[in-house]
């Protein structure tokens, strides 16, 4: 007895010592171990000292082992190691612009989105409870992205991270694609790769905002939406950016029923957000540039085109989506990242 | 005596080199001044009026001024290179 109290006893020192060294988000961590490092390592075939990108704000080396490191720390199983790594490498592209997402005082977060047929081996959770808790593998793959922005990327809260609010998907950002219980065209297909692929896509989001629909059909759904979205809070600063919206399967079956593509909810979406150029100024927004000489009666959509609007399928019960305000892309140059899972 | 076990370091080493800020001029004087704004609201004002007190106390040769599309964004190319190999002295910060 007096043997198990004192392992116990180190047990919980380490894990101490791994907060008192700076390298935890707020919660207790898997203390990185050689034996474990060891351990997470058979989850890939990659030379632990690969370098596989460079994160800012602080231009942190990010190697396989630190992947690995901090994939252990967040609770990860060795077979999450080829998610993790694609997603570790799609935030490291200069096109996924981590550097504003880090650093922000708007508070995003890189949000994850994982397709095709890794989800039902690791178990990644699309459907009920979707952002919620209860998910080892989205918990912890995305735990995993954040402790690699805190210690490889050094975005330290108050620090370099200077977020006036952040989210809490700023813990954990991963979901999985419901492509079973929808009939579209999955996201990864829709970004070129093929169906069979495992893919990770990385969106720069704010927190998900739910919206509750009553009883009706398609077009109701998207009415709903967009009135939701016209609000002149979102016509923040900087002018039209994009937009990530996720769709629950009894919303994505009656538009399906209406003939509805993501394409056409796209468009829906595009066309049916806008105020006036005399409402956003009125309101005091810095939506429009300060030399904007357009007429108080002219249009100005909130989003950029009906590319820069993502419809993710996930979510199974009773008509509840969620859409997350999205960075601004630019064609060819910024904007979601893809990368296909290596198994 | 501990018996803890011994912890991988999870943080990542820097892939800037050691950088030491440029020599600054002693005087404006007869200097071109760049001023390169972050593109927040407000901040060509800011920088308006400091371009303007340096006018007052300095015989600034010429100004050229710098703006980022977007604040998200990093300068676009070259922006930052054609700045420095103009400007004897260049001032950036974030208004907002």
């Amino acid at each position: 007895m007096a043997a198990q109290e004192h392992t116990g006893d180190v047990i919980l020192e380490t894990i101490e010592e791994c907060f008192e060294r700076g390298w935890t988000d707020g919660l207790p961590v898997v203390p990185p171990t050689p034996a474990g490092l060891e351990r997470m390592l058979r989850g890939t075939r990659r030379d632990p000292q690969e370098v596989i990108g460079i994160l800012p704000p602080k231009s942190g080396v990010l190697t396989v082992e630190k992947v690995a490191l901090n994939a252990l720390m967040a609770g990860c199983k060795p077979e999450y190691m080829p998610v993790v790594l694609a997603a570790a490498e799609a935030i490291a592209d200069p096109v996924f612009n981590l550097s504003a997402t880090a650093i922000s005082t708007w508070g995003r977060a890189p949000l994850m989105v994982v397709n095709g047929p890794i989800r039902h081996q690791l178990g990644i959770n699309s459907r009920s409870n979707v952002f919620g808790p209860g998910w080892r593998a989205n918990a912890t793959i995305g735990r995993t992205v954040r402790l690699l922005m805190r210690n490889v990327g050094g975005a330290l809260p108050g620090e370099l991270d200077r977020a006036t609010l952040g989210h809490p998907g700023k813990y954990a950002y991963c979901i999985g694609e419901d492509e079973e219980h929808s009939p579209w065209e999955p996201l990864h297909v829709q970004r070129g790769f093929p169906p069979e692929a495992s893919v990770v896509t990385v969106f720069n989001c704010g927190g998900p905002h739910q919206f509750g629909l009553p009883r009706g059909g398609a077009e109701t759904i998207l009415n709903y939406l967009t009135d939701f979205l016209q609000s002149l809070t979102l016509f923040g600063r900087g002018g039209a950016a994009d937009l990530t919206v996720v769709l629950d399967e009894e919303q994505r079956r009656i538009l399906g029923d209406a003939d509805y593509s993501k394409r056409d909810v796209q468009k829906f979406i595009f066309e049916n957000t806008w105020r006036t150029a005399g409402e956003i100024r009125a309101a005091g927004s810095h939506f429009l540039p300060d030399d904007s000489d357009m007429p108080d009666d002219q249009r100005c959509g909130l989003f950029q085109s009906e590319e820069a609007i993502y419809i993710v399928a996930a979510g199974a019960g009773n008509r509840f989506g969620a859409f997350m305000p999205t960075s601004r892309s630019e064609s060819g140059v910024r904007g979601p990242v893809s990368r296909q899972i290596e198994i | 005596m501990s018996d803890r076990p011994t912890l991988l370091d999870p943080t990542g080493g820097t892939a800037i080199e050691k950088v030491h800020p440029a020599k600054r001029p002693d005087s404006l004087d007869g200097k071109v001044l760049g001023i390169l704004v972050n593109a927040k609201p407000n901040a060509d004002v800011l920088f308006g009026m400091i371009e303007k007190r340096l006018r007052e106390r300095h015989a600034i040769k010429k100004v050229v001024w710098g703006k980022k599309e977007f604040v998200g964004h990093r300068a676009p190319p070259g922006l930052v290179e054609s700045m420095a190999s103009e400007c004897d002295a260049v001032i950036t910060g974030t208004g907002d």
